[in-house]
């Protein structure tokens, strides 16, 4: 458990010792919903789940690649010889889940304060961003594990993550949609996120050990 | 010659069971039913005649009173036709009496219609007929003729005849059972196979496992397309659309796209044994992320395809023991079939990892 959190303190302190880098990102979310509002300032409440949760996808794939990019293959090979590889893969999946949490609430806020009267402000939201966050990280950080091993090709890890994440997308608007329309939520979504989630960390923390063995 | 046989004697039977389904598939005839019945509706309180056309039947063939009807308006009211007239083969013209107050004093009630003769058997066509009540009913008390099912109809012991059941909307394309659903059954056949080799590789890293494993794959994608192409021209007649907006359909896609990743993850290596460890690990990992994108998801929504939420298939009416003769041996042979081109697929992979390790070796 120590050498978990001490895990995501060096993932941390990697992340956010390139300044220019996380408030790039940051940026992003932001500049992509001012451009939204300036084009496109009629935004219908029914139209924000699909652009959020499609900005979304875009960003994960980038933030969970980058957080595979700035291990050297050698760094990467002192770490195994130090601890499990699976806390490893864990503390990314923790790593990239909050990560992730964090952009998309900032997203979510850049969102309310553009458009305050089309997406208000919903405490469930931030519940259903949180889900998501750890279910989009949980089956993307395998795939960006495997693509690093590909010599890291950019495209092979959208090919790859796509699929896997477009149920949990689809199912995560649906949800969204509901909490912004304030209709009744169904709690079935839930569920079945996050038994999507456990499946691809379990299948993913079984397979991690084969994987990095050069 | 002799040991040639022994050795691929499964290839012979996979020939032989593909021929049958086949040949049945396609040749088998469909039991007889109606297909259309004018006026849809009727008054009750008069005599009325309906004229029915069917397919596959015989009914020239019988004399007039050996054809039975009977209107069928709820489980215990049942009102046998005044008349039946054969005009031709397929065409029937059937008059009825309908008592002037239905059944539970209600407006309208969708009535089944069954027909019975000695060469088709029954015809059961339920919703035929709407019946509605005609005007002053509720002040008379004539009721339908209260009579119990049985009673009415002699169940007479229908000779068993090997064709395939009518069912609406269907038709002749309850076929496609045999094509589309033995497909993706053949499909799970052929990467559970692929599974439990990439478990092996990992195991052993002998490369052979992987080239076998990836072998399966591949040739269990193209039966994913194939299974996608069949079912997409079933739904144009079923449905009325090559693809709809359905879970199981979307969620198909997304397997066989995690599929498609798995193909071109491996064509993304320079190294063999990289490509070999990676792609093992990552077809494990999709068989595990495929399990609930197809089993589960689609269940818990409604869905237009069978099998789903409050659909059921591949049981009741839709699958008769008629259907199951052909459908069983059909997934049986096209597996074969995709054990096949899988065996030809590692051949050729198997030559490569010789030369290569003949080159290292020298």
């Amino acid at each position: 458990m120590s050498e978990l959190i001490s895990l995501l303190k060096y993932n941390f302190s990697l992340e956010f010792r390139n300044k220019t880098q996380v408030i790039s990102l940051l940026l992003l979310a932001w500049i992509v919903c001012y451009i939204l509002f300036k084009i496109h300032p009629s935004l219908e409440s029914s139209e924000f789940g699909y652009l959020f949760w499609m900005f979304m996808t875009l960003l994960s794939i980038n933030v969970c690649l980058r957080s595979e990019s700035y291990n050297g293959q050698e760094i990467r090979l002192y770490l195994y010889t130090i601890v499990d590889p699976v806390l490893i893969y864990l503390s990314k999946v923790f790593f990239n889940s909050c990560y992730l949490f964090l952009i998309a609430v900032l997203f979510y806020l850049s969102f309310h304060i553009n458009f305050t009267e089309q997406v208000p402000f919903e405490v469930n939201l931030i519940f259903v961003i949180l889900i998501g966050a750890f279910a989009i990280s949980s089956s993307l950080t395998f795939v960006s594990t495997v693509s690093t091993y590909a010599n890291g090709q950019n495209t092979l890890v959208s090919i790859l993550a796509i699929p896997l994440l477009l149920p949990i997308i689809m199912l995560l608007k649906g949800l969204s949609d509901e909490v912004i329309l304030s209709e009744s939520i169904e709690y079935l979504k839930y569920w079945t996120i996050l038994g999507l989630a456990s499946i691809s960390i379990a299948a993913s923390l079984l397979l991690v050990p084969h994987i990095w063995k050069e | 010659m002799n040991n040639g046989f022994i050795k691929h004697w499964w290839k012979l039977l996979g020939v032989i069971i593909l021929l049958y389904v086949f040949s049945a598939g396609f040749l088998v005839p469909l039991k007889p039913g109606v297909i259309s019945v004018v006026p849809t509706s009727i008054l009750s309180g008069k005599s009325s005649n309906i004229t029915i056309s069917a397919y596959n039947s015989h009914f020239d063939e019988l004399e007039s009173g050996d054809i039975k009807a009977f209107l069928k308006i709820d489980s215990v009211h049942v009102i046998k036709a005044a008349s039946v007239t054969a005009i031709n083969r397929k065409t029937l013209d059937i008059a009825f009496d309908v008592p002037l107050r239905l059944p539970n004093n209600s407006e309208y009630e969708r009535s089944t219609l069954v027909l019975y003769n000695t060469v088709d058997g029954y015809m059961v066509t339920p919703s035929a007929l709407t019946v509605r009540q005609g005007d002053a009913a509720e002040n008379t008390d004539s009721l339908v003729t209260v009579v119990t099912w049985n009673d009415q109809i002699t169940v007479a012991q229908v000779p068993w005849t090997f064709s395939f059941p009518f069912r609406g909307i269907l038709y002749e394309t309850i076929r496609n059972t045999f094509f589309h659903v033995a497909i993706w059954f053949a499909m799970f056949n052929l990467l559970i196979v692929s599974l439990v080799y990439s478990v092996k590789y990992l195991n052993t890293k002998s490369l052979y496992y992987d080239a076998v494993a990836a072998s399966f794959t591949h040739v269990a994608i193209g039966f994913g397309l194939i299974g996608m192409a069949t079912g997409s021209v079933w739904a144009k007649s079923a449905w009325g659309a090559y693809w709809t907006n359905d879970p199981k359909l979307n969620m198909s896609v997304v397997s066989l796209m995690i599929y498609i990743a798995y193909a071109i993850l491996r064509s993304s290596f320079t190294a063999d044994d990289r490509r070999a460890q990676v792609s093992a690990a990552y077809n494990i990992f999709a068989f595990c992320a495929m399990i609930p994108l197809i089993f589960v998801i689609p269940r818990l929504t409604s869905s237009l395809h069978p099998g789903n939420g409050g659909n059921p298939a591949l049981g009741g009416e839709d699958l008769d023991n008629t259907l199951r003769m052909i459908f069983y041996p059909a997934i049986i042979g096209l597996s074969i079939m995709g054990v096949w081109m899988s065996s030809l697929l590692y051949r050729v992979r198997k030559l490569e990892i010789i030369k290569i390790e003949k080159q290292l070796s020298t």
